[in-house]
């Protein structure tokens, strides 16, 4: 009783701390209305979204680490790639090479037996031209000669026997003066 | 903090309310009261002191 | 029903639009008894402070029921708004204070946070103009609530013996002094504590409200019914009342975030297992 008298005393006017009931009643209400909305409502959806974002979130870690890991890999697969393919060009090269060598060594020994021949050929030819021109040059040095001679005789010494003979006997003596002349 | 202020508080209230129910039980004017008053407030600090002044 | 209710309470809404002309009534503390405007003579008469208290709860659930309709991962809208919300009594004082135990306790936390928020602010919203919380029933209501979830959670964390003991006999006091300790700790605890919650919030409350009936009963005298130099101070006394509108924004503000605040202390010292 004293105490409600000193509180009363204090502000001057008792029934400002006295709840009316209606009050009371429209208070709690809301209040039950409300926490009932929190309890049932705001918050089992708020912690699902907060559990959601945070799965998101270790979900999106996760995949970024399996496509670093990936990508690593794909790296690593190129760089050997890249190994074997300079492996292989060098190889390739390094045949090329010798076949190139081959190739030039035959043509160099074709070309080398080509020029024998074309020699050998040439050689022949120079001999059976200079043994034919020799033939001819015989001859005509022979007709030449008996012309002269028949000149000289004053007669035709075509048909008898004895001046073919000496005549021949002359180009005896020619070819045999010529061949010692060559040696 | 708030907890300090209501110890503080609370000390002077208790005792002095205290001695006041003395003073009319005992038919003294304010003796007790201001003695609750004083009592009340000195082992409100040392409350203070207990509880967060040690620490 | 509509038309008639809205001119009853207009004319209690604003007082200063009902007084007499020429004469200037100076707020009163009658201001927080309104009368009865609907059921009236039933325990559930309503008055203009219980459709406050009505409407203001509509609101919330209008507000946070569209917001988390359908909650997307990446939010937008009404629900980022509702989400920050949340966070700031989540966060803010829920796990700042309580640390892993606020899990438990954010529900009556964020409860207790947006009810009073939107209970203080209609102090300074037009038609309605007082605070639901301006009258003592809504604060003295959550003050026992938040009593008994702290007192039963010490309880319950220590059991009732070690509890009461905690809290009444601090240790390391000589036996005779408990005499002179046990009562005020009884007293400061378990008393003043719901006490002091109640008492704070009304009294910010009703101030609040009386300021701003005050200014603006004085601006609208000033200006209607002065003569000369005198309106001038009408026009002071609206930017004063200016002024005192955004302060009461900030007051609705803190006493529900104080409240909630040291709802969060209470828990948390009842839960500590040294006092």
């Amino acid at each position: 009783m004293a105490l409600l008298q000193v509180v009363t005393a204090a502000t001057g006017d008792g029934p400002i701390l006295i709840p009316a009931p209606a009050d009371l009643i429209w208070g709690s209400v809301s209040f039950l209305i409300l926490i009932f909305l929190f309890w049932k409502y705001v918050f089992p959806r708020f912690n699902e979204i907060l559990k959601e974002r945070t799965e998101k979130i270790e979900g999106g870690i996760v995949r970024a680490e399996r496509a670093q890991a990936e990508a690593d890999l794909a790296l690593k697969k190129y760089t050997a790639q890249m190994e074997e393919a300079r492996a292989e060009a060098s190889a390739i090269r390094a045949k090329a090479e010798e076949q190139r060598k081959a190739m030039y060594e035959e043509a160099k020994s074709e070309a080398n037996q080509y020029k024998e021949v074309e020699n050998q050929r040439f050689q022949d030819r120079t001999k059976a031209e200079i043994s034919q021109a020799s033939l001819q040059l015989q001859k005509e040095v022979g007709a030449l000669a008996l012309e002269l001679a028949s000149r000289v005789v004053g007669e035709s010494l075509k048909d008898d026997a004895r001046a073919r003979s000496v005549i021949d006997q002359f180009i005896a003596d020619l070819e045999n003066q010529a061949s010692q002349a060559g040696k | 903090m708030w907890s300090i202020i209501g110890t503080l508080v609370a000390g002077p209230a208790v005792w002095g309310i205290a001695g006041l129910f003395a003073d009319r039980w005992l038919g003294f004017e304010r003796t007790f009261t201001a003695v609750g008053v004083i009592v009340g407030f000195l082992t409100s600090l040392y409350i203070v002191y207990i509880r967060y002044g040690r620490g | 029903m509509a038309g008639a209710e809205q001119m009853r309470m207009n004319t209690t809404f604003i007082p200063l639009s009902g007084g007499e002309p020429g004469e200037f009534t100076p707020p009163s503390i009658g201001e927080f008894f309104p009368g009865a405007l609907l059921f009236e003579g039933t325990l559930f008469e309503m008055s203009r402070i219980n459709l406050i208290m009505v409407l203001m709860t509509t609101v919330l659930c209008v507000f946070f029921i569209t917001a988390f309709r359908r909650p997307a991962v990446v939010p937008r809208g009404a629900q980022n708004f509702g989400e920050m919300a949340l966070d700031f009594v989540r966060i803010n004082i829920a796990e700042e204070v309580l640390g892993h135990h606020g899990r438990k306790y954010v529900v009556y936390l964020a409860t207790v946070f947006f009810m009073l928020f939107a209970f203080n602010i209609t102090s300074v919203i037009p038609p309605l103009q007082i605070a639901a919380t301006s009258v003592i029933a809504l604060p003295m209501i959550l003050a026992v609530i938040t009593w008994l979830i702290f007192n039963v959670s010490g309880v319950r964390a220590h059991g009732i013996v070690h509890y009461l003991k905690a809290n009444l006999f601090p240790p390391g006091v000589p036996k005779p002094i408990y005499l002179l300790v046990t009562p005020i700790e009884f007293v400061s605890t378990f008393l003043l504590r719901p006490v002091t919650l109640t008492i704070r919030l009304v009294a910010n409350m009703m101030a609040g409200h009386l300021l701003l009936v005050l200014f603006f009963t004085a601006t609208q005298f000033l200006l209607l019914e002065a003569t000369g130099v005198i309106k001038i101070f009408g026009l002071a006394s609206f930017a004063m009342g200016f002024a005192s509108t955004v302060l009461e924004v900030v007051v609705s503000f803190l006493q529900a975030y104080i409240f909630t605040l040291l709802t969060a202390v209470y828990i948390q010292g009842a839960l500590a297992e040294e006092h």
